[in-house]
């Protein structure tokens, strides 16, 4: 879902740039670092760039590639899971050149604020009725997020062609190729894994 | 910290993902036909690429490596290489400027 550069109009670049830097900003501050959770943090890191290479065939012929936005908002929180996503997209941008560098911005808020934001609200709603429960949730969480994610990014290239097409056009497009998949959901069975760990 | 448990199975863990999965992946596309979402959906809206900034590591190859597996998971070891340093230095700035730590 990283979106080149030309896709998107300069002023929506922009736009994104500015939202996902006053989130980041925030979640600078925010974040709370305790001796036990740096570790998290540098192992997360290394699990989403790695996981990120993978691209799977998905009926209908497209491909499906887990982000693990929501994965990291469940395992480090809203926050945490900004910063990491943060890390991972820039580095892709600068030095693979996956995803553009003007719409960084843009994807850094649909897969490294929305994701991450939206996983851990719904598996943090679904955790308070017991752990069966909040496995649930981050399957949903992860799901959901790509869901969003996409929406997000529908938004961004139906705005950027506003005069070409309408967004009823682009955001269905970009949603119904992340309803099928939603592979953050996968993100459910690491948590489960990591309890046990 | 450095060998905490927790690095070491990430590590790993990445590790496996990006030597035998990643390969494993692109070998199975190159088995099908595809075409990647957001393509179909540029193609939709007659979007098109801006080169406007050459990636030194555009597109997950390595100069002078030819074959394309080994250049992917030597991008994905180097990716990682990274986001791990930048993280950890990002966090340790962090810590010092006395951000949260309880």
């Amino acid at each position: 879902m990283h979106i080149p550069d030309g896709y998107l109009v300069l002023r929506i670049c922009i736009i994104f740039y500015i939202l996902s830097g006053i989130f980041i900003l925030i979640a600078i501050r925010k974040i709370r670092l305790h001796e036990e959770s740096i570790p998290l943090y540098i192992s997360m890191v290394a699990i989403i760039f790695a996981a990120q290479m993978l691209d799977w065939p998905i009926p209908g012929g497209t491909t499906a590639h887990f982000t693990g936005g929501a994965l990291a908002g469940i395992i480090l929180g809203s926050w945490g899971g900004t910063l990491v996503m943060t890390i991972v997209l820039a580095i892709q941008a600068i030095i693979f050149g996956d995803g553009g560098v003007l719409t960084l911005g843009a994807n850094i808020w649909n897969m490294g604020v929305i994701a991450p934001f939206t996983g851990y609200t719904l598996y943090t709603l679904f955790r308070r009725y017991g752990y069966t429960a909040s496995i649930a949730g981050a399957f949903i969480g992860g799901w959901l997020s790509s869901i969003i994610a996409s929406l997000f990014a529908g938004l961004q290239l139906g705005l950027s062609t506003i005069f070409l097409y309408p967004i009823t056009v682009t955001i269905p497009v970009m949603i119904l190729y992340h309803l099928g998949f939603g592979f953050d959901r996968w993100c459910g069975l690491w948590r489960s894994c990591s309890l046990h760990a | 910290m450095m060998l905490s448990r927790t690095i070491v199975w990430g590590l790993t863990l990445s590790l496996v993902l990006i030597v035998f999965f990643t390969p494993l992946s692109m070998w199975i596309l190159s088995k099908v036909e595809y075409r990647e979402g957001l393509e179909v959906v540029a193609d939709k809206l007659n979007l098109t690429n801006l080169e406007l900034y050459r990636a030194p590591l555009h597109d997950y190859l390595i100069p002078g490596v030819e074959n394309e597996y080994l250049a992917t998971i030597i991008a994905g070891v180097i990716g990682v290489a990274i986001a791990v340093a930048v993280t950890t230095l990002i966090l340790k700035l962090i810590a010092v400027k006395g951000g949260g730590r309880r």
